[in-house]
């Protein structure tokens, strides 16, 4: 176990630093003088100018900058955004615990209820109800995200007022973070009204969860399904069966142990589809996180948000993607060590 | 009381040509304690039986039977689930490759575990202590050590083992042995055909003994069930059928085994039948064996009927063949 947990940190170790390289190569394509754009209108050539080349290190070899660029960054340092002038990282962490809340709800969702219709359909292979769950998964991944999102909210909150149209919380509730995340700080926030402010909160998660959960919740239950129909034409499935263990425990126990073993790496890249998805639900609803954010920081040319944002990002679904290798190798018994 | 009493058990499945006819009319039975060999080639439906007997056939199999029972009980008046139920506590079934036969995501322990408790052994030592009992008694060294190990980590043979610890675990009176050895290595195939048969001897427990292998009849069972096509083709003591076999088929069978010893000449092929097994949805008129039969005639367009013939056994053929001076005199032809 020592042995696979050390392979991974190397490993995303060396990620962090491939990422790095290529952004670094890419702030060097962005068209434009960065000096101009940080000090305004200076002119080439004058004192001012170069002091400013100076003082932002670009008389310095490519490789020194960039080993700056990486000492910035492993100290924190992502530079400040142009338009408020705060520290990238402490923006980028205002804005993430939003984020967060609706990815995690999504997926949860995704989980639940992909492998919820995937084992259906694998258990009642080649009847309607798994056709329908074929069906309706295919409608679901190639689904844009955006119309679907527009569509529910005109259903379910322009016509049938069920739910809000956007944001956390309603304007009524004052709730001061702490956490960071709706659900926990609205318990925290009153001692009287914390449930009206919870449901109140979780009525606003409902709709972009939804909405966010929808493609890699089809993505799952595909998956599940096939993997699932395999395991099930297993002859241990069989030895199972002569034993007299229940059809619930062979099932639930016996075969979807072994069908999540594919599936786990799966739900680890399905986390970048997400990702990409919170950026388009949160336009839609108007959700305060990084894609909001980020989306914002584009409109403004806003260029060290985007650069530190995306960055951020990606080292987020690198750390995702690590950590779901390491549960494949606790979840599959073949990958550890032989005794 | 019979262990086991099928009488004319046929299992079909539907397929988009209609429905195929897998087990064409089984009929055996088997004393308490007695050794059955069953043999046929690959698609024979020798594995089918044993699926059926053990009602593990996939749910689109329509099975029927005048008469099907375990100690005494008749399964076709259970449901699926009492079924199940019932024959798990009566028989237990292994599978030709005991790898794949365990679940690869639960140690030894967990697996022979459940299998004991769904015994009504309740209390987690006792279910410890058995578990313990069970691997000794099929030949497994450092059995506490065993139990925390994942069946990836353990040979085939010893995986064989635990398959077979986990069937007497329920202390069933059949144990059905879908071709055992197949999977492992030829001096781990006779400890482990020993092992059947010294549990057989102390336990008195009925063994099934499903094979392609003549040469592991011979010595392990009383009776064996030569099976074509989906049908029993002859059925006898095995004295009688190694001594003279009265059905072209399965002389045929024991003709295709090399033995040791015997002079073969340079470039002499083994005896084996012209042929292959036919397709079973493209069955031939008639006898099934009619167009790779040496023996066959005109009257094989008429289906044989399995007949008794006097001091020797069940044989489904017109023209049997007589006795077995005669019969190497005819071979030698």
């Amino acid at each position: 176990m020592i042995r696979i947990i050390f392979r991974q940190l190397t490993t995303l170790a060396l990620s962090f630093l491939g990422i790095t390289l290529i952004f670094f190569a890419l702030t060097q394509l962005i068209p434009g003088d960065p000096v101009i754009i940080n000090y305004g209108n200076l002119t080439p050539g004058s004192e001012e100018y170069l002091a400013a080349v100076h003082a932002m290190g670009l008389d310095q070899s490519l490789f020194q900058q960039y080993l700056i660029y990486v000492d910035n960054i492993l100290h924190g340092d992502l530079g400040r955004s142009n338009i408020t002038n705060k520290p990238v990282l402490s923006e980028f962490f205002t804005f993430f615990p939003a984020t967060f809340e609706l990815s995690l709800i999504a997926t949860l969702i995704a989980l639940i209820f992909g492998v919820l219709a995937g084992v259906l359909a694998a258990v009642k292979k080649n009847t309607w109800v798994d056709n329908l769950v074929i069906s309706s998964s295919l409608v679901g991944y190639s689904m844009p995200v955006f119309w679907w999102g527009m569509l529910l909210i005109l259903l379910f909150s322009l016509n049938l007022g069920l739910t809000p149209v956007a944001g956390r919380i309603s304007y009524v509730f004052d709730i001061e973070p702490v956490t960071g995340l709706m659900l926990v700080d609205s318990l925290l926030a009153y001692s009287k009204y914390e449930f009206a402010a919870f449901f109140d909160a979780l009525r606003h998660l409902i709709l972009p969860s939804l909405v966010l959960a929808t493609v890699p919740l089809a993505a799952i239950a595909r998956m599940t399904r096939s993997s699932m129909i395999e395991v099930l034409n297993a002859d241990y499935i069989l030895t199972a069966q002569s034993k007299g263990v229940s059809r619930w425990k062979i099932i639930w126990v016996h075969g979807l142990r072994n069908a999540m073993i594919p599936l786990v790496t799966v739900i680890g890249l399905q986390s970048s589809v997400l990702l990409t998805g919170a950026i388009l639900t949160e336009t839609i609803f108007a959700w305060p996180g990084v894609g909001k954010w980020m989306v914002e920081a584009i409109f403004r040319r806003d260029f060290p948000s985007i650069q530190g944002g995306v960055l951020l990002i990606a080292f987020f679904v690198i750390f995702i993607n690590a950590s779901v290798d390491l549960l494949y190798a606790v979840i599959n018994p073949r990958m550890r060590r032989p005794k | 009381m019979k262990l086991l009493h099928i009488e004319n058990l046929s299992v079909e499945f539907p397929t988009h040509k209609g429905n195929v006819r897998v087990l064409d009319k089984i009929s055996l039975r088997m004393n308490q304690g007695e050794v059955l060999g069953v043999v046929g080639e690959s698609g024979s439906g020798k594995s089918m039986l044993a699926l059926a007997i053990m009602g593990l056939l996939s749910p689109n199999a329509k099975l029927t039977a005048d008469y099907l029972s375990l100690n005494g009980q008749d399964l076709m008046k259970l449901n699926l689930d009492q079924r199940r139920k019932y024959i798990a506590q009566n028989a237990s079934i292994i599978f030709q490759e005991p790898q794949t036969s365990l679940n690869p995501c639960f140690n030894i322990g967990t697996q022979l575990i459940e299998t004991i408790e769904l015994h009504g052994i309740r209390r987690r030592k006792k279910q410890r202590q058995r578990a313990l009992e069970l691997l000794e008694a099929v030949g497994i060294t450092e059995p506490e050590l065993r139990l925390k190990q994942y069946p990836h980590q353990l040979s085939g043979g010893m995986n064989q083992r635990v398959m077979i610890a986990m069937a007497i675990a329920a202390e069933p009176d059949l144990l059905i042995a879908d071709e055992p050895t197949t999977a492992l290595d030829v001096t781990i195939q006779s400890q482990i055909i020993e092992l059947l048969l010294e549990l057989n001897r102390t336990r008195d427990m009925g063994l099934m003994l499903i094979t392609h292998d003549f040469a592991l009849l011979s010595e392990s069972t009383q009776r064996v069930c030569v099976m074509y096509s989906g049908q029993i083709m002859e059925n006898a003591s095995t004295d009688n059928i190694l001594s003279s076999p009265r059905h072209p088929y399965t002389k045929a069978l024991l003709d295709s085994i090399p033995h040791i010893g015997e002079r073969h000449h340079m470039g002499q092929r083994l005896y084996s039948l012209k042929g292959r097994i036919p397709a079973i949805d493209h069955l031939p008129v008639g006898c099934r064996l009619g167009p790779r039969c040496p023996r066959a005639a005109k009257e094989c367009v008429k289906t044989p009927r399995l007949d008794m013939i006097k001091q020797h056994g069940l044989v489904r053929c017109h023209f049997p063949i007589p006795s077995s001076t005669q019969v190497e005199g005819e071979r030698n032809d």
